[in-house]
């Protein structure tokens, strides 16, 4: 079991949403899924989700709107956003609402795997540091 | 034809009186010449006898023989033209005559007989022959002649015996009476014969002219009227007989060169008149046929605003197949898989296998509203148009979160190209989500309406109708482009290119049909397209 806890997957698209979530698992990773943007700040209320994988165009309420609610309810979650049409607009839009990173479908899963990965051990690190430090304080 | 016949008429009864008047002046002229020599020669004639008879009673007078002369004179007063022979003293009173009961008495010397010696003063005493004759009627109406010769005093008169003076001129009269019914036959059957003659030759000379003036002049006019009359009926190649060198003549001939004239630019007209229909069919088809490319590309226009929705919609499902392919075939170079695995596994190949079927409809769809065909009418169901127009709109309105709700009744029929149909809506369908970004509600009201009292163009009254509204809340239209919406080129958007709307309008207008638009800004527009029922227009 890698990572502290489970990865959001939100997306409409169902086969998208499964899709994804069978491979991260497959990676190892605890998945849960959400098919809107409401779902999913419901299920952030709940609980921490460190990584979320979140479709920008969705009915309903959009990725963007998603992001940017997650971060003010969990500041520390990792964001990569998902289009399946790409500009470069939307893109900085993302980066500067504070999305980590940004995948254009259809994308290789392995890279979505090493994205994952990559954040995981930022974030190991980061939860890492404070407690390696306690002992040069003392 | 009655101008014809009154020519005719009117000619005929021309020379016909003038002839008329000249041949009977001719004729009365010669009539009364004829009878003056008749009575010339007859009173020559009477004269002559009168003559023979004062000669003949001559020596019997001479010789106081009474009754001798009385003889002579009975006897030649009984010649058939002999009337009467008398003769009387200088002072009138009858010494003979053969009609025995004058004898005796007198005749009055103021009766025609005297008069012409005694209307003077004086008795002349010698006369011209004219004064002597004298023409009366008896009581049987005859005309008769009646001649005095005086007989004159001569030597052996007085000088022979007996009763005369040698101072006396005139001793007697000798005064015949002849008839002139003879001469009067005759004159009346010269006049006959003259007129006879005259009413003859004026009949004939007015046959030779009613034939002449047939032939020469109402023949070539009445078919002159017949030329111009056919000519007016546009038998450009009838030709005039001509028949003659005259006047008619040439003018039949300048009427045929007139004609052919005519029949010539009559051609050239037709000719020109047929180049032009070419031209003007041969520019109708170019423009139908621009306006057909410009359908097309307008079509791929909007296919092109549509890119971002249509990429997100395939890219999700290629998104999932690319993800499930990569992961069965991750699990299958892990080992041997568990029947669970398989199971697994299978389940994903049959989503893989719905997905890439779910992008073959959607390329299908493009392929199919893309592809350029020529437009084929037949009847179509509005509702079927609006199904396939919105499976290439829905996603876009999916994540434009757009909330559409369906108002759809069965229609009528309609005439059209359900491809053209189906671009125009597809068109509104486009501006409305473009009107919308910030979301709203889009309504699809599909419907029948007896249009004719909102139709202002329909002269034929009220005709079944389909239409389809599509009803946003978009941003709206502003007032002083509402009139310019439809003008191509004409766009308020950044990436516009203004053919959306131009190109709904030439569909429609190309099916009968109308698009109507109603729009407030801020709370949006409704474009209502309407279409005639198939067979509303021939019922």
């Amino acid at each position: 079991m890698k990572g502290t806890g489970p990865i959001l997957v939100v997306d409409d698209e169902e086969v998208v949403r499964d899709s994804l979530a069978s491979w991260l698992k497959e990676d190892g990773y605890q998945v849960e899924t959400a098919p809107d943007g409401p779902t999913a700040l419901a299920k952030l209320g709940q609980q921490a989700y460190p990584i979320m994988l979140v479709d920008l165009k969705m009915p309903g309420m959009d990725g963007l709107h998603v992001l940017t609610d997650a971060r003010k309810m969990q500041p520390d979650a990792a964001v990569i956003l998902m289009t399946a049409y790409a500009t470069v607009d939307t893109a900085v839009q993302a980066m500067k609402q504070g999305a980590h990173d940004y995948l254009v479908k259809p994308f290789e899963p392995e890279e979505l795997s090493r994205m994952v990965e990559k954040l995981t051990k930022e974030q190991t690190l980061r939860r890492e540091n404070p407690l390696l430090r306690k002992p040069l304080d003392r | 034809m009655r101008w014809t016949v009154s020519l005719e008429t009117k000619i005929l009864a021309t020379v016909c009186g003038v002839a008329m008047v000249f041949i009977g002046l001719f004729a009365w002229l010669t009539i009364r010449s004829e009878r003056a020599a008749r009575v010339d020669l007859i009173i020559r004639g009477a004269s002559q006898f009168s003559d023979t008879v004062k000669r003949s009673i001559h020596s019997a007078m001479l010789k106081n023989r009474w009754q001798d002369a009385f003889e002579i004179m009975d006897a030649i007063g009984k010649q058939e033209e002999v009337d009467r022979v008398r003769v009387f003293t200088k002072e009138g009173a009858i010494l003979f005559s053969t009609d025995r009961s004058e004898i005796g008495r007198a005749v009055d010397k103021r009766a025609e007989s005297c008069y012409a010696c005694h209307a003077a003063e004086r008795p002349l005493e010698r006369l011209k022959l004219p004064d002597r004759a004298r023409i009366f009627r008896d009581q049987g109406g005859h005309r008769l002649l009646g001649m005095i010769t005086p007989l004159y005093n001569e030597a052996g008169c007085s000088e022979g015996c007996h009763v005369h003076g040698p101072t006396k001129q005139v001793l007697g009269v000798l005064d015949i009476t002849l008839s002139l019914v003879k001469v009067d036959e005759e004159i009346a059957a010269i006049t006959r014969r003259t007129s006879v003659f005259a009413g003859v030759i004026i009949l004939a000379l007015a046959l030779l002219l009613t034939v002449l003036v047939r032939r020469g002049v109402l023949r070539p006019v009445r078919e002159l009227v017949e030329g111009t009359r056919r000519v007016a009926l546009g038998e450009l190649n009838y030709r005039i007989p001509v028949r003659s060198a005259d006047e008619v003549g040439e003018l039949a001939a300048s009427f045929n060169r007139m004609t052919e004239a005519l029949g010539k630019a009559q051609g050239d007209l037709t000719d020109l008149v047929g180049t032009l229909e070419q031209r003007v069919e041969e520019r109708t088809r170019e423009l139908r046929e621009a306006q057909d490319q410009l359908i097309q590309t307008e079509k791929l226009a909007s296919l092109g605003r549509l890119s971002a929705s249509i990429a997100h919609e395939i890219n999700n499902p290629l998104s999932g197949i690319l993800t499930y392919a990569k992961l069965i075939s991750r699990k299958l170079r892990a080992g041997q898989p568990s029947p669970d695995e398989v199971l697994t596994v299978l389940q994903q190949l049959a989503l893989v296998e719905r997905e890439t079927q779910r992008c073959t409809i959607i390329v299908r769809n493009l392929l199919d509203f893309a592809r350029q065909r020529p437009p084929s009418f037949q009847e179509v169901d509005l509702l079927a148009v609006l199904d396939e127009a919105l499976s290439l709109v829905t996603h876009r309105m999916e994540i434009q979160n757009l909330e559409v709700v369906r108002e759809l009744a069965p229609v009528p029929p309609v005439r059209a190209d359900f491809g053209q149909l189906r671009q125009a809506v597809v068109n509104i369908l486009i501006n409305a989500c473009d009107a919308m970004a910030k979301g709203g509600k889009l309504r699809l009201i599909v419907g029948q309406v007896d249009a004719g009292a909102s139709a202002e163009n329909e002269p034929s009254g009220p005709v079944r109708c389909a239409e389809i509204s599509i009803v946003d809340q978009g941003e709206g239209i502003p007032a002083e482009h509402l009139s310019r919406i439809f003008d191509p080129f004409f766009s308020t958007k950044e990436k516009g290119t203004g053919l959306g709307l131009s190109v709904v309008y030439g569909i429609l207008e190309k099916h009968g049909g109308k698009i109507l638009v109603d729009s407030r800004v801020g709370e949006g527009t409704t474009v209502t397209l309407r279409l005639p029922a198939a067979g509303a227009r021939d019922a």
